[in-house]
């Protein structure tokens, strides 16, 4: 086997391709200056190659070198400047000039479609804020709510006005002799004629600061839970109880409040005797709705949902006192004023109460 | 970059410049050739062809010659050359049998499967061979001796003892050729 092989790859260069003859070959044979081995090579090649045969053969010839030299280099000199890498022929464009405008027209297929997302997208998102703008302005009117007449909570204003040794003012009394209708949060447990317990912690805090409360000219709140608790508070205790102060001033302002309590607490029987658990239709609502708004402290939304009640309906003079209570409250003491003044000047159920505060607030 | 595709192939020139639109391996392959180029114009170079227009007119088509596939490119500028000047080509052109011979030899690479596989077909095509060009065979391409001292021996042009083998190798192709037919 070993003394095969020789033979073996000998056989098989017979016909192994050789390169072409470069320059310094074509040289080093036409002068002789070559190995044996590399001599075979050339020869080798030669047998096959009829170009670089008759390349030999023109060299042959002493007088064709000088120009062959020359030629050569110009040659080679044209082919890499004409064929270099910067260089753009009519034929190399005419090709690239396809592609590009392929790629130019992708280019723009490509923008186009991101701009129809980002318009679609945007169409969408300014849809859903919009829709939800509005679904929000026009709640669903109460009787599609799982809300039932029981859920109501119907405060009765209270008989007295003084608070143990709190003395209300006169405002104050004046507004807690409004019922105060309420909703308890959409639940659906039965609490019927549910009465919130009475924040005692309000009388703690109003026994502790007797003299600040009464000393500074403190804005009433514009209807707090802790004010329906107040009308709710039991009975005050005897005169002989209460400090000798409040008992000089008490007996000025309790009678016309106790005529107006009185009153109030008529027309909450004749309601509740008259309407038994009436639904509530959609002012009701919004009413409550402005209620809680206002007690949360939120009085732009509460003075947006008076402002819906203010037109018309049974509603619309509690609305615009409220409306001037928030305006008050957020400090926008020309609104209120302007709203007082309109109900003081008419001849609504409200007009002393407004006229009131207005006196107050001036 | 140029010197990069100095080193490559001519295959693999041609490669790149058929697919990639390489215009630069072009030039590669051009100016690799172009010296023998010059060589074989020289002889056909007079007045009404003067180099200033043959060779950019040359070149040019050899470019546009290079886009398709058209065999070795050594055959493919002399046969060319020879239709520019109006010349008959020697020899016949190119032995498709004897490439594809060598096609088969170098696909088979370093495999000494295949390789051993070749030789022996070869040997059987030698075997058939006239003893005077198997003794021709034997010097030339085993004993190494070259063209001109087996042409001296022979007492004829080294011109001749190339045909000769050319010839020779032609036959063992085809018979090569004629045994994977078999």
């Amino acid at each position: 086997m070993n003394s095969n092989s020789p033979r073996q790859d000998r056989i098989i260069r017979i016909f192994t391709p050789v390169r072409c003859l470069n320059r310094d070959q074509m040289l080093r044979y036409h002068l002789g200056q070559m190995t044996e081995v590399e001599q075979h090579l050339v020869e080798h090649h030669l047998i096959d190659c009829d170009l670089c045969n008759d390349a030999l053969t023109t060299l042959e010839n002493s007088a064709n070198i000088e120009s062959y030299q020359q030629l050569s280099q110009q040659l080679s000199q044209y082919i890499l400047r004409e064929y270099a890498a910067g260089t753009q022929p009519a034929v190399r464009l005419q090709k690239l000039q396809q592609p590009m405008h392929h790629k130019t027209s992708r280019s723009f297929a490509d923008s186009a479609q991101s701009y129809f997302w980002t318009v679609v997208f945007l169409a969408i998102g300014g849809g859903s804020v919009f829709a939800l703008q509005q679904h929000l302005k026009n709640r669903p009117p109460l009787s599609t709510l799982p809300l039932r007449a029981t859920d109501a909570l119907i405060l009765p204003a209270p008989k007295g006005v003084a608070l143990g040794n709190y003395q209300i003012p006169a405002q104050e009394a004046q507004q807690q002799q409004q019922p105060l209708v309420m909703q308890t949060k959409y639940s659906t447990r039965d609490t019927s004629r549910t009465q919130i317990p009475i924040a005692s912690k309000t009388d703690t805090v109003q026994k502790k600061k007797p003299v600040k409360d009464s000393a500074v000219p403190k804005l009433p709140p514009a209807d707090t839970n802790a004010r329906t608790q107040l009308a709710q508070a039991p009975a005050p205790p005897p005169a002989s109880e209460t400090p000798k102060e409040p008992q000089k001033e008490a007996p000025k302002e309790k009678a016309p409040e106790v005529t107006r309590a009185a009153n109030e607490e008529k027309e909450n029987d004749a309601t509740t005797k008259g309407e038994p658990a009436k639904p509530a239709n959609g002012d009701d609502y919004l009413f409550r709705s402005a209620m809680q708004y206002q007690q949360q402290g939120d009085y732009g939304e509460a003075i947006n949902q008076f402002r819906k009640l203010s037109d018309k309906g049974k509603y619309s003079e509690r609305a615009r006192y409220q409306m001037a209570i928030c305006y008050r409250a957020k400090g926008q003491k020309g609104k209120a004023r302007r709203l007082l003044r309109e109900l003081a000047n008419s001849e609504g159920t409200l007009k002393s109460q407004a006229q009131t505060e207005l006196n107050n607030m001036n | 970059m140029h010197l990069q595709l100095n080193n490559l192939s001519d295959k693999e020139l041609l490669l790149r410049f058929r697919k990639f639109r390489e215009r630069e391996a072009a030039g590669v392959l051009l100016d690799r050739y172009s010296h023998l180029l010059v060589a074989v114009c020289l002889p056909g170079l007079d007045a009404q062809h003067p180099a200033d227009t043959v060779f950019p007119d040359l070149t040019v088509r050899l470019y546009n010659q290079l886009q398709s596939p058209a065999g070795k490119i050594n055959d493919a500028i002399h046969g060319m050359v020879q239709q520019y000047f109006g010349k008959v080509r020697k020899g016949g052109g190119p032995q498709p049998a004897v490439r594809e011979l060598e096609y088969r030899i170098e696909q088979a690479g370093s495999n000494p499967i295949e390789k051993t596989a070749l030789a022996g077909q070869l040997e059987n095509a030698l075997g058939r061979l006239i003893p005077e060009d198997m003794e021709l065979l034997n010097e030339f391409y085993l004993e190494h001796i070259t063209l001109r001292e087996i042409a001296r021996r022979r007492h004829t042009a080294p011109a001749q003892i190339r045909e000769r083998i050319r010839g020779i190798r032609q036959s063992v192709a085809t018979f090569m050729k004629e045994a994977a037919y078999e």
